[in-house]
């Protein structure tokens, strides 16, 4: 209903303000899902996600309704997580155990369907995961979130990384071979033992 | 196809981001070549893998935080366009004031010479230009030429 409402130009400014609450609603959890991942910890997950609303709802009058908003905002995070990075020389990591001990991150129930060893699998091996994305490159970084995490097709990821599909495709898999190669050699156990439990 | 352009499009497979020929030439190397397929079962698992790892929930009052800051961005942005526009508005005024000061200085200036130059002047005024330099030397002639007999 709102996203129809954008269609109208003449949107006041009160139309505008309400259609991006709702926006926010809708997509904050993702998009600080997204951010997590991104910068590998929690404070600067949030001046991640803060920043990417900012400059949404400063150059809101550009969005265009017929792409979904998640898309637009993800392009908007990318690129200011790429300032980020640049303004601060690296990015900084916490302890994910240490992020969970000062009660800054909750963690959602796990999915019911999954088997308890899977669930055990996937939560021993998050924090190798966490580092192994954290010590890729950005780019490899974003467009394996992109595509594995948030699950979106290799157009909508060039497009989100203004980047072709052919670098995309380059950038996922080699992507995942590090996470691969990260894993197999920092927590070799756990990770054959997921694999032979698929 | 052989192993190594196979492996190269092994995540785009698993992606189902290839199509026509390049996909059945996948299909033919993949079903015969157990080392591929191995490889192919690896990456799935690392895909399964990242999908299905949790994120941490966001601090309850992020949503709250973020509609604030739109708030604040709302009501700061047409503070800031008045601020701008006072200020260009300023900055156009006196631009337009030092000109109006200028020409009228000017105009008061080159009055001033003529007047102090008296009638003599005015006609090589009017054909060298607003600058008159040339019209010290011509003085006198055009004077004759001027005020002779009618």
């Amino acid at each position: 209903m709102l996203f129809t409402a954008t269609k109208d130009r003449t949107l006041t400014v009160g139309d505008r303000a309400l259609l991006f609450e709702s926006l926010i609603q809708d997509s904050y959890k993702q998009a600080y899902g997204l951010a997590y991942r991104l910068t590998g910890n929690v404070a600067e997950a949030e001046d991640l996600v803060q920043e990417s609303f900012v400059r949404a709802y400063r150059f809101f009058h550009r969005y265009d309704e017929t792409l979904p908003f998640t898309s637009w905002l993800y392009r908007i995070m990318t690129n200011a997580h790429i300032d980020m990075v640049r303004r601060r020389g690296r990015i900084k990591t916490t302890s994910l155990e240490a992020s969970g001990t000062d009660g800054a991150t909750t963690w959602d129930l796990p999915d019911s369907e999954a088997s308890p060893d899977r669930q055990m699998l996937l939560n021993a091996l998050d924090e190798p995961v966490q580092k192994a994305l954290t010590s890729m490159t950005v780019e490899f970084r974003t467009a394996v979130l992109l595509a594995d995490v948030e699950g979106l097709a290799y157009e909508e990821v060039a497009e989100i990384m203004r980047t072709s599909v052919g670098t995309v495709r380059s950038r996922i898999h080699r992507g995942r071979k590090q996470i691969r190669n990260y894993l197999l050699k920092h927590a070799p156990q756990t990770y054959r033992s997921f694999s032979d439990e698929l | 196809m052989n192993c190594k352009s196979v492996q190269s499009r092994l995540s785009a497979y698993l992606d189902r981001e290839l199509g026509g020929d390049e996909l059945l030439q996948m299909r033919a190397h993949m079903s015969a070549c157990r080392e591929c397929r191995c490889e192919a079962e690896g990456l799935r698992s690392l895909k399964s893998l990242l999908g299905g790892i949790q994120c941490p929930e966001p601090p309850e009052d992020l949503a709250h935080r973020l509609t604030a800051n739109m708030i604040r961005q709302r009501y700061e942005e047409p503070r800031q366009t008045i601020r701008f526009s006072a200020l260009m508005f300023a900055g156009v005024t006196a631009c337009s004031m030092l000109a109006t000061l200028l020409v009228l200085n000017f105009g008061f200036g080159r009055h001033e010479q003529e007047s102090a130059r008296g009638p003599l002047g005015q006609n090589s005024v009017v054909s060298d230009g607003p600058f008159g330099d040339h019209d010290f030397g011509n003085g006198p002639i055009l004077s004759a030429a001027n005020f002779g007999p009618r």
